[in-house]
C-alpha cells in the first residue's frame, strides 16, 4: 500500500522553483491561503431527525454558504449556488428536501444533473438519510432514466418523493407522460438543477425550454416549486440561472468552507523551435512533472485532452515508474462501471497515486482529494480549469494545480493573463431559449402535452408570437385549433425526434465501427457536419477520436473508424454572405462594428491537417462537397478606406528594405526589359525613374532568394501600382491574422467552442460596402447569442488581442498569436498589430 | 406571420400551407355525420352517438355472438361475469404513441341485452374542444358494466382514456372494472396455427368473417380524423365507423370462440398443444393432461403428438407414476431427442441399467436431429459408459471377496 505524504507537498514546490529546469518554464506561481471554515449554528428550525442525521456525520454547524441557502430558501427565493468544489454544496440543496421529507410526508422534490454518474453519485447521499430515518423496504428516492428497468419504473413513478433524472429523459419519457406521474407533479415542492454552466449554447438553449414546459406543466397540477441551482464559477451564474428558469434567483457565492493553502502554477513549455514559434509537448512535461510528484509520495491526477492521450501518459508513467501498476490508473468514461467505481474507491482511500483522466473526473462525483492536479493542456474553459484544480486540495495543508499550455492562441493567452484564472473568470455562459428552430421544436413537444390556450404564451415568449407558430403548426397538420384551445393532432411522437443538443432541421448520424459493429455513436446536426465530420476529418467524440470515412446526406449518416492520430484537422471553405438585416451598428475608430442576420453561403473545398504538438500544417486535401444555405446572426468589423489610407501614409506598414540577393541589381533589369519598362497594371510606361518590381508571390515567403526571383514571380509595376498592391497584401495579412485571432479568444469570454463560430475575412465585403471587413457568425442557425455577444465584448476582445500579440516572442507570427506563418504569404505580425492599433484608436 | 414563415423556411424548416386546407366549395356537397351515420347529437350537441342492434340470430363469419354459457371459458382465465355484465370497447385513435398528446376521437361499446341481442353504440368526438363532455357520456354509458372486453385495450386504449380523464380532472371509471383482455389469450392459444394474431388475421383465418367494401384500415384512423375536422365532409367518415362497429362485434364472436377453445372443441393440434401448455403454465395439471392427450389423438403423426407425448411424460414423471412416463417417452422417441434423453437419464439415475441407457443414447444420437446439442449426449454417454465398467469391476471385485471365504 502506498503511502501518502502530502507534507511532501511544500518541500517539493520549493525545489521546483529553484530547478531552473523547471522554474524557467514557470510563468506563473499563485498563492490562495490557507483559511478556517466559516459556520452557523444549525437552524433552529430542523426537524430533530435531521439535526440527529447530521450530528451523526460529524455535522453540527453549517459553513455559512449553507446557512445562507437554507434563509433564503425559507424565504420563498430561488437560489443559484456558486462555491468550489466539495465544498458541501450537496447538502444546501438536500437539506430542504430532507427537511421537507420530514415535515410533509406527501412532498416530492425533482433532482436534474446533466450525467447520469453523477445521479448515481447523488443517490448515494440521498439513500444515507433515507435509511437513516425509513423503515428499510421504503422507498424514498429512485433514479428514472433510460437506464432504470422498466419492472421498475412504475413503482419509483408512484412511490419515490425524490426522482433523480436529467433533461433528456425528462424531455423524451417524464414530461409527455406526465399524467401518469399525476401526484409526483401536485406535491411538487423543489426542483434541483446540477451543474448549471454545462447547460449552455445550443444544449442550454434547448434545456432552458425542457424547463419551461416542466413549469408548465407543474402549473397545470397546481405545484408552485422552489429552483435550487449549483454553478461552477462563470461571470454570468445570475444570468445564466435567470435565463434557464425565468425567474429571479439569489445568487450564493460566498464560500465557506475550509481550505488548506492551493497553489495554482501556469507551466509554459519552452520554445524549441524560434521561428515557428513551436513549444515542447504538453504530455512529457506532464509525465515529467507527475513522475516527481510520485516520487514525493504525492497524490495526483492528472487531466489529458483525450482518451489516446491519457493511454500515451498511463503508459509512460508506468514504463518509467517501478511495480507502479496498481498505483498508476487511467479513467475514462469508456471504462466499465464497475472499474471506474473501483478507480473512484481507490481514489478515495489513497490506493491510487497517479490517476490520469479525461474530464470525466471533472464533474461532482465523490472521489475525495488529491493534493496535486496537473492538467495536460488547457481543459478548454475557465469553468473547467477551476474544477479540475479544484480537485486538489484537502480542507487542511498544501495542494497544488499546475495548467501545462500548450502552443494554441488561447493557452499562450491566458499564460500572460493568468488573472482571469486565478481571479476573475470572463466567461459568460450564453443561451438562447428563442432561437426560432429550437423554440418550434419544444412548443411541439408543449402542445403534445398540454393543448394551448387562446392567450396562453410560454415561458417569457409573448403569446401572440405562440399564436403565429401555433398557426403554422396548425397549417402543417401538427396542431388543430377548437374552441379556445390547440391540440395536437399529427400522428407523431415530437419529442422522439427531437435532440437536445442539435439545433438544425436535419441530422446526421454518426456510425463507427466498435467491436466488430457498427453502432451510432452519436448526432450532429447537418450544418456541421459539413464542417466537423467531412471525409478524412478528425472528430473527437467523448475523448475518443475517430476518422471520418464517408459523409452522406442522402441517408443523413457519417461514417467513422476509431482512430488515434497525432493531428487534427481544420475545413477550408468557400464562404459567401449576404446581408439580411442589420439588427445593430457603431462606430469605432477607423471602422465600424454591425451585428444582425446573415446568409451563409459555404461550400467545404478541402482541409488541412494540423500537427497537435507543434500545431504545424502537415497536409492539405482537396474536397467537393454541396453547397450549404444557412441564415444566422453574425457580428461583424470593418475598416474604413481612410483608415487604411492613413496606415499607408504613416508609413506604419514600412516596406522593410529586404535583401533580394547579390544579383538582384541583374534581375530587376531583365523584368523590365522583358516587360518593355510598361507597368503591367496600368500600362503607363516609364519615364524618368525606373518602376519597381514587385514579387507576385512575396518574397518572405521562399527559402532563398533564387527561388523568389524566377522571372514568373516578377512584374514591373510604377511606384502607385506598387504601393497599392503591397498595401493589398498587407490588407489581407493584416485582416486574416486580426480574424484568426479574434476567433482564437473569442470563445474565451463566450465559454463556446471554436467550432460555434464561424469566421470569415474579406478585403471587399459586402455587408460593409465593399470595406474590407472580418465576420464572425454563430455557427447555428438563427444563432445562439454568440456573435451578438461580441458586439457587446468588442473592445475587450480588440484588447486582449494586441496584448496577445504584442507579448508573443516569435518573429513574424505564428500558431499562438495570428496564425501558423506562410497563410497569405508573408507573417502579418506587423500588419495585424497596426490594424488593431488603428481600430482601438491608440498611438502606434 | 409570413416573416416568420420565411424565417423558418430559411432555416430549413419546411412548414406550411397543407393540401387540406382547401375548404370544399360547394356547401351542399358535404354530409353531415346524421345522414351519413344512423345516429343523434347529444350532450348540448357536443357528442355524436349512433346505435346499431344485432339481434340473437345473427352469424358473424362461421359464429353466432353469444353462448349460452362461458364456465370453461371463465374457469381457464380464473374469472367469472355474467354476459350482460360484459362491454367490449375499442377506441380509435389520433396515433399509436402514449402519452398526453394522442386522443380517442371514437368510442365502440358493445353488450348484449336480456334477450341476447347484442348492440353497439358508437360515440364519436366532433370537435376536440368537446372532450369533457365526450367524457361524461362515456362514463354515464359505462355505469351498469363491471367487466371489460377489449383487444389489447389494457396496454394501450385504456391507459389513453385515463389520461384523457385526467388532463380533465375527472374521475376515471375504470377504476372497479375487471378487464379481459382478448389479445393475450389470442397470442397464447393460436400462437402455433398463425403467425399473425391481429384482430384482422383471427377474423379472417377463425371466424371467416369478411368485412364489407365500406371498410377502411385502422392506420388511416389518424388521418380521416384530421380532414373531417378541416372539411367537415362525413362521407369518408362512414368507413372508419364501420371498421369500429366490426372490431366490437369481432371481439364478441372471438369470445364465443376462446370459450369453445377452452372445452379443447377443436380439431387442430396446434391449438390443442398450445392449450395444453396454457393449463399446464396455469397450473391445471389435468386439464393440461387431457389437452395434451386430445392433441396425440387429433394429429397422430404430426410434430406436435411427439412434442406432446414428450411433455406428457414429464407431467408423468412428476406425478411420480413412472410407468406412464416411460411409455409415453418410447412412443416419442423416434421423432423426440428430448424423450430419449429423458429416457436414458431414468435408466441412469433410477434403475442404473447402463445397458438401456447406452442404447438410448446411441438411439438419439443416431437420430440426427438438429435441435439435439450432441456434446452434451456425447458427454452423458461417455459417462454411462463410464458407470457401467465401474459397476462391472466392483461386481467382480465383491464377487472374488466374496470367493475368498470358500474352502
Amino acid at each position: 500500500m502506498t503511502k501518502h505524504l502530502p507534507q511532501n507537498m511544500p518541500r517539493l514546490l520549493e525545489k521546483w522553483q529553484t530547478d531552473s529546469s523547471i522554474s524557467k518554464n514557470i510563468a506563473h506561481f499563485s498563492t490562495r491561503p490557507a483559511h478556517p471554515a466559516q459556520s452557523l449554528p444549525l437552524p433552529t428550525e430542523l426537524h430533530p431527525v435531521l439535526k440527529e442525521y447530521l450530528s451523526r456525520n460529524g455535522i453540527d454547524r453549517l459553513y455559512t454558504h449553507q446557512f445562507e441557502s437554507w434563509q433564503q430558501l425559507s424565504r420563498g427565493k430561488n437560489i443559484v449556488i456558486v462555491t468550489g468544489t466539495a465544498s458541501g454544496k450537496t447538502l444546501c440543496y438536500n437539506l430542504p428536501v430532507f427537511q421537507a421529507a420530514l415535515n410533509n410526508p406527501t412532498d416530492t422534490a425533482l433532482y436534474l444533473f446533466p450525467t447520469k454518474a453523477l445521479a448515481q453519485d447523488q443517490k448515494k447521499n440521498i439513500d444515507s438519510f433515507a435509511s437513516f430515518w425509513l423503515p428499510t423496504d421504503k422507498l424514498f428516492s429512485g433514479i428514472y432514466d433510460g437506464d432504470t428497468p422498466s419492472s421498475q419504473r412504475t413503482q419509483i413513478r408512484t412511490s419515490a418523493r425524490a426522482i433523480l433524472t436529467n433533461p433528456d429523459m425528462l424531455h423524451l419519457s417524464i414530461l409527455p407522460h406526465h399524467t401518469l406521474w399525476a401526484a409526483f407533479f401536485k406535491n411538487l415542492r423543489c426542483i434541483i438543477l446540477d451543474e448549471i454552466h454545462v447547460y449552455r449554447g445550443v444544449f442550454g438553449s434547448h434545456v432552458a425550454n425542457v424547463i419551461r414546459r416542466l413549469q408548465r406543466i407543474a402549473r397545470f397540477y397546481g405545484a408552485n416549486p422552489q429552483f435550487i441551482l449549483t454553478s461552477a464559477t462563470i461571470a454570468n451564474p445570475e444570468e445564466l440561472a435567470n435565463s434557464l428558469i425565468e425567474m429571479p434567483v439569489s445568487v450564493i457565492d460566498q464560500d465557506g468552507a475550509p481550505t488548506g493553502t492551493h497553489h495554482f502554477i501556469l507551466y509554459n513549455p519552452p520554445i524549441i523551435h524560434d521561428l515557428l514559434g513551436i513549444r515542447a509537448g504538453v504530455r512529457q512535461e506532464a509525465v515529467r512533472l507527475a513522475k516527481r510528484l510520485f516520487n514525493s509520495s504525492v497524490q495526483t491526477i492528472v487531466f489529458a485532452r483525450s482518451r489516446l492521450q491519457v493511454e500515451l501518459i498511463v503508459r509512460e508513467l508506468r514504463e518509467s515508474l517501478e511495480n507502479s501498476e496498481q498505483t498508476i490508473r487511467g479513467y475514462r468514461s469508456g471504462y466499465l462501471k464497475t472499474e471506474r467505481r473501483e478507480i473512484e474507491k481507490d481514489l478515495r482511500e489513497g490506493k491510487a497515486q497517479i490517476v490520469i483522466s479525461t474530464n470525466a473526473l471533472e464533474l461532482g462525483i465523490d472521489i475525495g482529494s488529491a493534493d496535486a492536479v496537473i492538467m495536460a493542456g488547457y481543459p478548454g474553459s475557465i469553468a473547467s480549469t477551476t474544477q479540475q484544480s479544484g480537485r486538489a486540495g484537502r480542507r487542511s495543508g498544501t495542494s497544488a494545480a499546475v495548467l501545462i499550455a500548450s502552443s494554441s492562441p488561447l493557452d499562450q493567452f491566458l499564460v500572460a493573463h493568468p488573472e482571469f484564472l486565478t481571479e476573475s473568470s470572463p466567461e459568460r455562459a450564453l443561451i438562447n431559449p428563442d432561437n426560432l428552430l429550437i423554440l418550434l421544436n419544444h412548443l411541439k413537444c408543449a402542445i403534445f402535452e398540454l393543448p394551448f390556450s387562446e392567450n396562453e404564451g410560454f415561458g417569457r415568449v409573448a403569446a401572440e408570437t405562440v399564436q403565429e407558430i401555433l398557426e403554422l403548426l396548425t397549417a402543417s397538420n401538427f396542431a388543430y385549433t377548437s374552441g379556445d384551445k390547440t391540440f395536437w393532432v399529427a400522428d407523431q411522437y415530437p419529442s422522439a425526434n427531437i435532440s437536445l443538443r442539435s439545433a438544425s432541421a436535419k441530422t446526421i448520424q454518426l456510425r463507427a465501427d466498435t467491436d466488430a459493429q457498427r453502432t451510432l455513436i452519436g448526432e450532429i446536426d447537418e450544418q456541421s457536419a459539413y464542417f466537423l465530420t467531412y471525409p478524412g476529418a478528425v472528430y473527437i467524440h467523448e475523448g475518443q477520436s475517430y476518422l471520418v470515412e464517408d459523409l452522406n446526406p442522402a441517408i443523413n449518416e457519417a461514417q467513422l473508424s476509431p482512430a488515434e492520430v497525432d493531428y487534427f484537422t481544420v475545413p477550408q471553405s468557400e464562404v459567401t454572405l449576404t446581408e439580411i438585416e442589420t439588427r445593430e451598428t457603431a462606430a469605432v475608430p477607423g471602422g465600424k462594428k454591425y451585428t444582425g442576420e446573415i446568409l451563409v453561403s459555404s461550400q467545404v473545398i478541402g482541409f488541412k491537417k494540423i500537427s497537435w504538438t507543434t500545431h504545424q500544417v502537415l497536409e492539405v486535401n482537396p474536397l467537393a462537397l454541396p453547397l450549404q444555405q444557412m441564415q444566422t446572426v453574425a457580428y461583424w468589423l470593418s475598416i474604413e478606406p481612410q483608415a487604411v489610407q492613413k496606415l499607408q501614409d504613416d508609413g506604419l506598414w514600412k516596406n522593410n528594405p529586404n535583401d533580394y540577393g547579390p544579383h538582384w541589381p541583374r534581375v530587376r533589369k531583365l523584368v523590365r526589359i522583358r516587360d518593355q519598362h510598361t507597368c503591367q497594371a496600368c500600362g503607363r510606361k516609364e519615364e524618368s525613374q525606373s518602376w519597381h518590381i514587385h514579387h507576385i508571390v512575396p518574397f518572405r515567403n521562399f527559402a532563398n532568394p533564387q527561388a523568389a526571383n524566377q522571372l514568373d514571380n516578377l512584374i514591373t509595376l510604377c511606384p502607385a501600382c506598387h504601393q497599392h498592391a503591397e498595401t493589398s497584401i498587407r490588407m489581407r495579412s493584416g485582416l486574416s491574422g486580426l480574424g484568426y485571432i479574434l476567433h482564437h479568444l473569442a470563445p474565451l469570454y463566450l465559454m463556446c467552442d471554436q467550432n460555434d463560430l464561424g469566421l470569415h475575412v474579406d478585403p471587399e465585403s459586402p455587408l460593409a460596402g465593399g470595406n474590407p471587413a472580418i465576420v464572425l457568425y454563430d455557427h447555428i442557425p438563427d444563432g445562439i447569442g454568440l456573435s451578438e455577444a461580441i458586439f457587446d465584448i468588442h473592445h475587450t476582445l480588440l484588447e486582449s488581442a494586441k496584448d496577445l500579440i504584442k507579448n508573443c516572442p516569435c518573429e513574424d507570427g505564428c500558431p499562438s498569436c495570428i496564425g501558423p506563418a506562410g497563410e497569405q504569404g508573408i507573417g502579418g505580425k506587423e500588419e495585424t498589430l497596426a490594424l488593431l492599433r488603428t481600430l482601438l484608436g491608440s498611438q502606434p | 406571420m409570413t416573416r416568420l414563415s420565411d424565417k423558418l423556411k430559411a432555416l430549413g424548416v419546411e412548414l406550411g400551407a397543407s393540401s387540406l386546407q382547401a375548404k370544399s366549395e360547394n356547401k351542399a356537397a358535404i354530409t353531415k355525420l346524421p345522414d351519413m351515420v344512423e345516429g343523434g347529437y347529444t350532450h348540448n350537441d357536443q357528442v355524436f352517438e349512433t346505435l346499431a342492434v344485432f339481434d340473437a340470430h345473427y352469424r358473424h363469419g362461421d359464429f353466432k355472438l353469444w353462448l349460452e354459457s362461458y364456465n370453461r371459458l371463465k374457469g381457464l382465465i380464473h374469472l367469472d361475469f355474467n354476459l350482460q355484465d360484459l362491454v367490449f370497447i375499442d377506441a380509435e385513435t389520433t396515433g399509436l404513441s402514449s402519452g398526453t398528446g394522442t386522443f380517442a376521437f371514437m368510442l365502440g361499446l358493445g353488450w348484449f341485452d336480456d334477450h341476447n341481442a347484442f348492440h353497439v353504440k358508437q360515440i364519436f368526438l366532433p370537435e376536440p374542444a368537446c372532450e369533457h363532455e365526450y367524457l361524461c357520456a362515456l362514463t354515464e354509458e359505462l355505469a351498469r358494466f363491471n367487466t371489460i372486453v377489449s383487444f389489447n385495450g389494457k396496454s394501450f386504449d385504456i391507459p389513453l382514456v385515463k389520461t384523457r380523464y385526467m388532463l380533465h380532472s375527472i374521475p376515471s371509471p375504470f377504476e372497479d372494472m375487471a378487464h379481459i383482455d382478448l389479445l393475450h389469450l389470442a397470442r397464447r392459444v393460436w400462437r402455433y396455427r398463425l403467425a399473425s394474431r391481429t384482430l384482422g388475421e383471427l377474423e379472417n383465418h377463425i371466424l371467416h368473417f369478411t368485412r364489407g367494401e365500406v371498410e377502411l384500415p385502422g392506420w388511416m384512423a389518424p388521418k380521416l380524423y384530421l380532414d373531417y375536422l378541416h372539411t367537415r365532409d362525413a362521407a369518408p367518415m362512414k368507413g372508419m365507423f364501420y371498421h369500429n362497429q366490426m372490431d366490437i362485434v369481432s371481439l364478441a364472436a372471438l369470445l364465443c370462440v376462446l370459450e369453445k377453445m377452452a372445452g379443447l372443441e377443436t380439431e387442430s393440434p396446434a391449438e390443442l398443444f398450445a392449450l395444453a401448455e396454457y393449463l399446464e403454465n396455469s397450473k391445471d395439471i389435468p386439464g393440461a393432461i387431457q389437452a395434451y392427450h386430445q392433441t396425440i389423438a387429433a394429429g397422430e403423426n404430426t410434430n406436435f403428438a411427439t412434442q406432446a407425448r414428450y411433455q406428457l411424460g414429464r407431467l408423468h414423471r412428476k406425478a411420480g407414476d413412472w410407468s406412464n412416463a416411460i411409455s409415453c417417452w418410447m412412443q416419442a422417441a423416434a421423432a423426440s431427442p428430448e424423450a430419449c434423453i429423458e429416457l436414458a437419464k431414468y435408466y441412469e439415475h433410477q434403475t442404473r441399467d447402463y445397458n438401456e441407457a447406452e442404447r438410448w443414447c446411441t438411439f438419439a444420437l443416431s437420430l440426427n436431429n438438429r435441435d439435439m446439442i450432441v456434446e452434451e449426449m456425447e458427454y452423458r454417454l461417455t459417462r454411462i459408459i463410464r458407470k457401467r465398467n465401474a459397476s462391472i469391476q466392483s461386481a467382480k471385485e465383491s464377487s472374488n471377496t466374496g470367493n475368498q471365504g470358500e474352502p
